[in-house]
């Protein structure tokens, strides 16, 4: 066994060099290291310099100061071939390739294996079947990329960094055009990549929520360029998150690890019962501005039915309500519980 | 998910089934332009039956001497010139599309065949000033070894600057622009010089812009065949470069390609195809821009290792088939090659292109 780290960077320093002024740094003094199994997220606010780290991490970028060492080995030693067999990359940009069918794609992660002419051993073929099986896109082998959804695009592209057999995968926000199940579905599969398999994934993302559910540690980077690392749930503690993704209009909460959309009203309401229709009730009501409490001086309370289907009520008025539109409506009306 | 996934590389045995397809093309494209050359050595001012071709180049002496003096000094080296000058540029314009990943680039896009133009404008147009008035009126438009020097010599500058600004810029775009600039600049000294021509000067001009591929000789030949046979082959050693380049910079970056080294070699390659074409058949158009799209549209892919060898067969041709338009049985005169090769060159492309939408995607 190797006794490095799959990649280690120290005092690194990212950004990009600009002749006859001082360079542009984006992020300093960074120091990270990768192991097998790890699933790290990548967090920051945007524009606090998440690809331009992870460029960096991938040698396309030279590091302003500081080195990045694959394997104990640093990495501008190895030649572009070596360093492609360690660590693949999958970006944001969609390369336009309509035409090239997936298992085409998929083979192109073998370029570091073969030789001037590009064919294919049976090595190659196996490990282009395997990436494609593992990455469940097996069955779309002769479609046209053009025909392919988004979210199965993107699983192609990962099954061609599969291809590649690196010990490192790095990936530039996977799950950006993708909706809230093929992102669920997409984390899960890197996920396992990482847990099964022994390889190191680091990924960025914007999705707070996500990543605090799945990811084994978390990268932190902060709109100044400092990076602090942990494990999710230690850094919400810790207020690392809400620190860096705190701005004027969006509170984190650090109760439900994700952001309020709205500061709660000076209306207080309580909501009686249980169950899913409670729960969707109180929702409903804080969307609409209510301070909903447990307990304590509401001067309203709203009684969710006991199942979806029935009708909700308001204590101490008669009449019902067949659906929370009609009874938010009803809440909202001016004079009646909404003091503006 | 993962586990033990029974490999089976059947799932990758899909990747080429237009076989059947592609095979058919594989024996007409050849046939084609076995064809084509064969009619091109035939037709003509004066017509020559093919079977006293075939004689002739078999080295058969009981052939009318006229007739064997046209097609072996002047109509073989001709479509030998047509065959070179057509691969040469649809294998360029090839390498510039993929390179600038934009359907619309041809061999000249860097600024090549501007510099060319600038090389021969000098030479022919301001001979009378500079005291050549001798030497241009002497050579006049078919001695054309000062025109091919000069063309060669602009070309060559062209690439230069090019080839310098690509070893230092990370990226392509810039590239484009610098080619661009060079192309405006070019036509601006070009104007010039125009603006103070002679008119005998101006019309050995123009016809040089016109293209042709009969100014060749076979001493010429010997310089021209082996220079495009070395780009092709450039070309040739680069597919799988190429391939990797269709997925965009970065992704060939991660992939293990030197991106500045690659680039270097394409530009390289591309320059001296089009330069060598421009320097001995002037500015040849349009076959660099069309040839890579039919190319794909008749294989249906985008892969090199199949392009190459369809844009070098495709290539010769078009250009040999526009040779043959340009020099309509029957007429006197002949017609601008490049008015030919856009005339029949533009309605396929648009006919092809309206055919299958994803022809920009194709050029990517």
């Amino acid at each position: 066994m190797n006794p490095y780290p799959l990649m280690q960077a120290s005092k690194l320093d990212v950004g990009y060099e600009r002749p006859r002024h001082p360079d542009r740094h984006v992020a300093k003094g960074i120091e990270v290291d990768l192991n097998p199994g790890d699933f790290i997220c990548l967090l920051g606010p945007n524009g606090s310099g998440k690809s331009t780290l992870l460029r960096t991490l991938c040698g396309l970028l030279p590091p302003l100061t500081g080195e990045v060492r694959l394997e104990g080995v640093l990495m501008s030693c190895l030649s572009p071939r070596e360093t492609a067999k360690r660590l693949s990359m999958v970006f944001t940009q969609r390369p336009a390739v309509g035409m090239m069918s997936v298992a085409d794609l998929v083979a192109m992660g073998r370029y570091p294996y073969t030789d001037w002419t590009g064919r294919l051993g049976l090595d190659d073929k196996k490990a282009v079947a395997r990436a494609m099986a593992d990455v469940g896109v097996a069955s779309l082998a002769r479609r046209p990329m053009r025909e392919l959804s988004d979210g199965e695009r993107q699983k192609v592209m990962i099954a061609r960094a599969l291809a590649q057999e690196p010990r490192i995968m790095l990936l530039d926000e996977p799950t950006a055009f993708l909706d809230l199940p093929r992102r669920v579905e997409l984390m899960s599969l890197l996920r396992d990549l990482a847990h099964e398999s022994g390889r190191a994934v680091l990924l960025s993302t914007h999705d707070l929520d996500l990543a605090l559910r799945c990811a084994d540690r978390l990268w932190l980077l902060a709109p100044g360029g400092s990076l602090t690392q942990g494990a999710p749930e230690d850094m919400v503690l810790d207020g690392s998150v809400e620190r860096i993704f705190k701005t004027p209009l969006a509170e984190f909460d650090s109760l439900s690890g994700s952001f309020r959309l709205d500061r709660p009203g000076k209306n207080g309401v309580t909501v009686s019962g249980e169950g899913l229709c409670k729960v969707w009730t109180e929702k409903a009501l804080t969307r609409c501005g209510f301070n909903v409490r447990d307990q304590g001086p509401a001067r309203t309370v709203v009684e969710a039915p006991a199942e979806p289907g029935l009708p909700w009520r308001i204590r101490g008025r008669s009449g019902s309500f067949p659906s929370l539109e009609v009874l938010l409506a009803c809440m909202r009306s001016p004079g009646e519980f909404f003091d503006g | 998910m993962i586990g033990d996934v029974s490999v089976t590389v059947s799932a990758h045995a899909g990747i080429h089934h237009h076989g059947k397809q592609r095979r058919i093309l594989w024996i007409c494209l050849p046939m084609v332009l076995f064809l084509v050359f064969a009619l091109e050595l035939a037709l003509g001012s004066v017509h020559i039956p093919l079977g006293d071709v075939v004689s002739i180049l078999t080295g058969s002496v009981d052939v009318d001497a006229s007739w064997r003096r046209i097609v072996l000094l002047y109509r073989l080296p001709r479509a030998l010139t047509a065959v070179l000058a057509g691969s040469a540029l649809g294998m360029a314009g090839l390498k510039m599309q993929t390179l600038f990943r934009n359907p619309l680039a041809d061999p000249y896009v860097l600024g090549i065949s501007s510099g060319a133009h600038l090389g021969v404008a000098v030479v022919v147009l301001s001979a009378g000033g500079l005291g050549w008035t001798a030497l241009a009126e002497k050579a006049g438009f078919l001695g054309n070894a000062s025109m091919i020097l000069a063309a060669t010599l602009g070309a060559l500058g062209a690439m230069a600057v090019v080839l310098a600004v690509a070893r230092r810029v990370e990226n392509s775009l810039t590239l484009l622009i610098i080619g661009i600039m060079i192309g405006y600049l070019s036509s601006a000294v070009v104007n010039i010089l125009v603006q103070f021509a002679l008119e005998h000067q101006l019309q050995a001009y123009v016809a040089w812009t016109f293209g042709s591929f009969g100014q060749v000789t076979w001493r010429q030949l010997g310089v021209f065949a082996p220079a495009i046979l070395c780009g092709l082959g450039l070309c040739a050693a680069m597919t799988k470069v190429l391939n990797a380049m269709l997925l965009g910079e970065d992704y060939a970056s991660s992939l293990g390609v030197d991106v500045r080294r690659a680039r270097f070699l394409i530009i390289f390659g591309a320059s001296l195809l089009a330069g060598v074409v421009t320097a001995y058949c002037g500015p040849v158009s349009f076959l660099g821009i069309a040839v890579p799209h039919l190319g794909r549209m008749l294989l249906r892919t985008s892969d090199h290792r199949f392009l190459t060898p369809a844009v070098i067969l495709i290539g010769a041709v078009l250009a040999l088939s526009a040779d043959m338009l340009a020099q309509l049985p029957g007429a006197k005169s002949l017609l601008p090659l490049n008015s030919v090769t856009a005339l029949i060159g533009a309605p396929v492309v648009v006919w092809v292109i309206m055919k299958r939408r994803q022809v920009m995607e194709a050029g990517v």
